[in-house]
C-alpha cells in the first residue's frame, strides 16, 4: 500500500547534517525508503581565491583538498548508511548550495527534503544558515528543517 | 474613560490585560488544554512527541494529512496545537467606536469560529483513528507554538508553509516563518506544489 518514498538529505562536514541524518534514522525512517545524500562541494571560495593567487599549484592543492574531504564525507556517511542498513546513495552536486540541493532534489523526485541548519556556510549571524532559507523558500516539497538546542545559542 | 478603554482593550486580549471568560493557568507559557487527557509524561522509545499547528487553514489540513501519511508513529504522542488569536480579527474601528456590544459579538463570533475549527481539527485526527490532545494557545501564534512545543517537550513541529496569518505575498507564511527561526526543535514545514502554482 506504501509508494516508495524518496528522502533527500542534505549533508556536509557540519555536526548539524549528522544530527539531521541521525534525527531521520531515528524519527522519520521507513522500511523501503529510498535515500539521496546530496553534497555541494565548496568550490566557491577557490574561485574567489583564485583570482588573487598565480600559482596554479596552490589552486590544484585547495582542489585536491576539497575532493578529499568530499570522498571522507562519502565515506564516513555510506559507512552509516551500511550500520543502519539503509537503501540508497550519495549524489554530488555543483553551484550554489540551496540551488543545487534543490535541483537534485527535484531530479529525485522527492517526497522530502531534510536539512539540518547553520552548515558550512559563512552566514553565523543568522539563526539559519542562508542554504536551509533559501531551501524552504523554493522548494515546492515538504522540507524538514532539523533545528537543536545545543546548537542554538540565543536568548 | 482611559479605564473603559483599557477593559475594552482587556478583553480582546491586548494591553497586558487578562482575557475574559477564560481561566488562565498562572504559568510562564500562554497554554490552556480544553481537552481533559493529558499528554502521556515518559514516551515509548520508538514514539515522538509532536506538536501540529493547527489554524483551520487548508494548508494546515494538509500538513496534518501529510503527516499522518509520512511521519505517524503508532507510540508518537500528537498534540494538535490551535492557537485562535481575537484581537487579529477584530478592526480597530470598530473598537474605536467604544461599542461593547459590538465588540462582545465579534468575540462571540470568533468564539464559535474557534470551536468550529477545534471540531474540524478533531475529526480530521480522529479521521487517521490518531490519538491526540487538543491544545488552545493565546498570543501571537507563531510565539505560542514555539513556547508550547518547549513546555511540551515536543521532539519536533508540523507545520504547513502558509495559513490564514500570511501578512506577505511570499511562499511561506509569517508563522511558519517564526516557526522555523524560533524553534528548538526539528520543524517539518509542509510545502504544497500549489503554491508555486498559484501565488495567492
Amino acid at each position: 500500500m506504501e509508494s516508495k518514498r524518496t528522502i533527500v538529505i542534505a549533508i556536509d562536514d557540519s555536526v548539524h547534517s549528522e544530527f539531521a541524518f541521525d534525527f531521520y534514522v531515528d524519527n522519520v525512517h521507513r522500511h523501503g525508503d529510498h535515500i539521496v545524500l546530496v553534497h555541494v562541494p565548496e568550490y566557491s571560495n577557490i574561485l574567489s581565491a583564485s583570482s588573487l593567487l598565480t600559482d596554479p599549484n596552490i589552486i590544484a592543492e585547495m582542489i585536491k583538498d576539497t575532493e578529499e574531504r568530499t570522498s571522507e564525507l562519502v565515506d564516513k556517511y555510506s559507512f552509516k548508511m551500511q550500520q543502519k542498513q539503509l537503501h540508497g546513495h550519495v549524489r554530488q552536486q555543483c553551484g550554489k548550495p540551496g540551488e543545487a540541493i534543490l535541483e537534485c532534489a527535484r531530479e529525485e523526485g522527492a517526497t522530502m527534503l531534510i536539512l539540518g541548519t547553520r552548515g558550512m556556510g559563512l552566514m553565523r549571524r543568522t539563526f539559519m544558515g542562508s542554504v536551509s532559507d533559501y531551501c524552504l523558500h523554493h522548494a515546492s516539497f515538504p522540507v524538514l528543517v532539523c533545528r537543536h538546542k545545543p546548537f542554538i545559542n540565543d536568548k | 474613560m482611559s479605564g473603559f478603554l483599557s477593559n475594552l482593550l482587556g478583553k480582546v486580549g491586548l494591553g497586558g490585560g487578562h482575557t475574559s471568560g477564560q481561566t488562565v493557568e498562572q504559568t510562564a507559557a500562554p497554554v490552556i488544554q480544553t481537552d481533559t487527557q493529558m499528554a502521556e509524561e515518559s514516551p515509548k522509545k520508538t514514539g515522538k512527541n509532536v506538536l501540529i499547528a493547527m489554524d483551520g487553514s487548508k494548508h494546515a489540513l494538509y500538513a496534518f494529512e501529510w503527516y499522518a501519511k509520512n511521519l505517524y508513529h503508532p507510540d508518537d504522542n500528537v498534540i494538535m496545537a490551535h492557537c485562535a488569536e481575537p484581537g487579529v480579527n477584530i478592526p480597530p474601528t470598530t473598537m474605536m467606536t467604544g461599542n461593547t456590544a459590538m465588540v462582545d459579538s465579534l468575540l462571540e463570533q470568533h468564539e464559535r469560529n474557534a470551536k468550529e475549527t477545534l471540531q474540524t481539527i478533531d475529526a480530521a485526527a480522529g479521521k487517521h483513528n490518531i490519538k491526540h490532545v487538543l491544545e488552545r494557545l493565546h498570543g501571537p501564534p507563531g510565539e505560542a507554538i514555539v513556547k508550547a512545543a518547549d513546555s511540551q517537550n515536543a521532539d519536533m513541529i508540523v507545520a504547513g508553509s502558509r495559513g490564514f496569518g500570511t501578512l506577505r505575498r511570499t511562499i511561506m507564511g509569517s508563522v511558519s516563518d517564526y516557526i522555523v527561526h524560533h524553534s528548538k526543535v526539528p520543524v517539518m514545514i509542509c510545502k504544497h506544489d500549489d503554491e508555486h502554482v498559484k501565488l495567492k
